[in-house]
């Protein structure tokens, strides 16, 4: 795992409601947990593989950052989770696209309603977290985009 | 009939096509644009009519196709309004056909003798998390002699059912009632349409098959709980609940 994508994991693992998390890859194992005060600490085990000069930044002051950054779209409901109108259809979004407020994600059936759900924020489509025709739970999360 | 402030809202707009692409989607652009609660978009004919996960509805002249903007108030549980529009097909063929037993197969569609006469479907619009307009689009297929193959199999008609033509414009006209009626009573009861709901229900006690991602399984149709999902006993003994997933009769 090299720095960018380590990075990547602190900023999922930051706006996630987890508490604590551990990655094992190539003999090299990362652990980060949350403090109760709300700041985050990462360790590392056995043989690092991020040079000793390159120093991570500190997900304390990145937490500030990436919440003001990032922005998490939730299930409204339970329901089925559709990333395109029908099947044959191109998906709403893909990672990167840039998105504009009023956008429509995804839909979410319950009921045989198709819930058409929308963006609140204008960005960059960071993740999307569900696959396409699972089930979700209410406040699932859905996406994670990177607000203008 | 009136409701509200004395005046019906359902239909008081009315936008008439003799053809279009979908009424759906002509009532999402005219929602978009600030259309008024009840605006109805009814066309004589559609070409791409919209069936659920993009499936094809087939709406050619002769049958009753239209779509109903509605605007929620925000304590509205818009996932009962495919079981509401089932109920209201139900009800106006009851109304004016007598003879006939009008039948719901949970929870979108309505059915006589077996066969599918009207569908249901809606799209809801939300921006944060606030249901801001529903499109409740519904086909009921009146006057329509013959249907192509495989419809054939699974779709009926009232005229291929009563034996006469029934006139577009009255049943409209009775479906509408019926709509307004069930959907401003259902934001103070429920359950009572829930009641009706299972006495039309064709699915009680019958075994059916669900199709999910991880595949088939199969269960008897218990009921209908009080959000309007289905109750199965499962093979196992256990219940499950189900809300989205695709019923059929085994």
């Amino acid at each position: 795992m090299d720095l960018d994508q380590l990075r990547e994991v602190i900023e999922i693992f930051e706006s996630s409601s987890l508490s604590e998390m551990e990655i094992e890859e190539k003999g090299t194992r990362f652990r980060l947990a949350k403090h109760k005060g709300g700041n985050s600490i990462i360790s590392k085990e056995e043989n690092s593989i991020i040079p000793e000069k390159e120093k991570i930044p500190s997900p304390t002051r990145d937490k500030g950052i990436e919440e003001r950054s990032l922005f998490c779209v939730r299930s409204p409901l339970v329901g089925t989770f559709y990333r395109t109108s029908s099947p044959e259809e191109e998906p709403f979004i893909e990672v990167g696209d840039e998105v504009s407020v009023g956008q429509t994600l995804c839909i979410i059936e319950a009921m045989k309603v198709m819930n058409e759900i929308t963006s609140e924020v204008a960005g960059k489509v960071k993740e999307i977290l569900v696959e396409n025709g699972h089930p979700v739970e209410y406040d699932q999360r859905l996406f994670l985009i990177r607000k203008d | 009939m009136s409701l509200v402030s004395g005046v019906r809202i359902f239909g008081k707009k009315i936008y008439t096509y003799a053809q279009v692409k979908s009424t759906n989607k002509i009532a999402c652009q005219l929602a978009e644009q600030g259309a008024e609660e009840g605006t109805l978009v009814v066309s004589e004919e559609q070409i791409e009519g919209e069936g659920r996960a993009g499936h094809y509805w087939f709406s050619p002249q002769g049958g009753l196709w239209l779509s109903l903007i509605l605007r929620p108030p925000t304590s509205f549980c818009v996932s009962r309004l495919s079981i509401l529009g089932a109920i209201g097909i139900a009800r106006s063929v009851r109304k004016m056909f007598s003879l006939l037993s009008p039948r719901i197969r949970w929870p979108n569609d309505a059915i006589i003798n077996g066969k599918k006469v009207g569908g249901v479907l809606c799209k809801a619009r939300s921006i944060r998390k606030r249901v801001i307009f529903v499109i409740m689009g519904i086909g009921v297929n009146i006057n329509i002699e013959e249907f192509p193959s495989p419809l054939c199999f699974t779709a009926t008609s009232l005229k291929r059912e009563i034996g006469h033509s029934v006139s577009n414009e009255i049943f409209q006209e009775c479906l509408l009632e019926e709509l307004e009626r069930l959907y401003f009573s259902s934001q103070n009861d429920f359950s009572s349409i829930l009641e009706e709901a299972r006495g039309f229900s064709s699915l009680l006690g019958k075994q059916v098959g669900v199709q999910t991602r991880e595949g088939e399984f199969l269960g008897v149709v218990q009921g209908i709980d009080e959000e309007g999902g289905l109750i199965l006993r499962l093979e196992s003994g256990m219940q499950k609940r189900i809300s989205s997933e695709e019923v059929y009769i085994k």
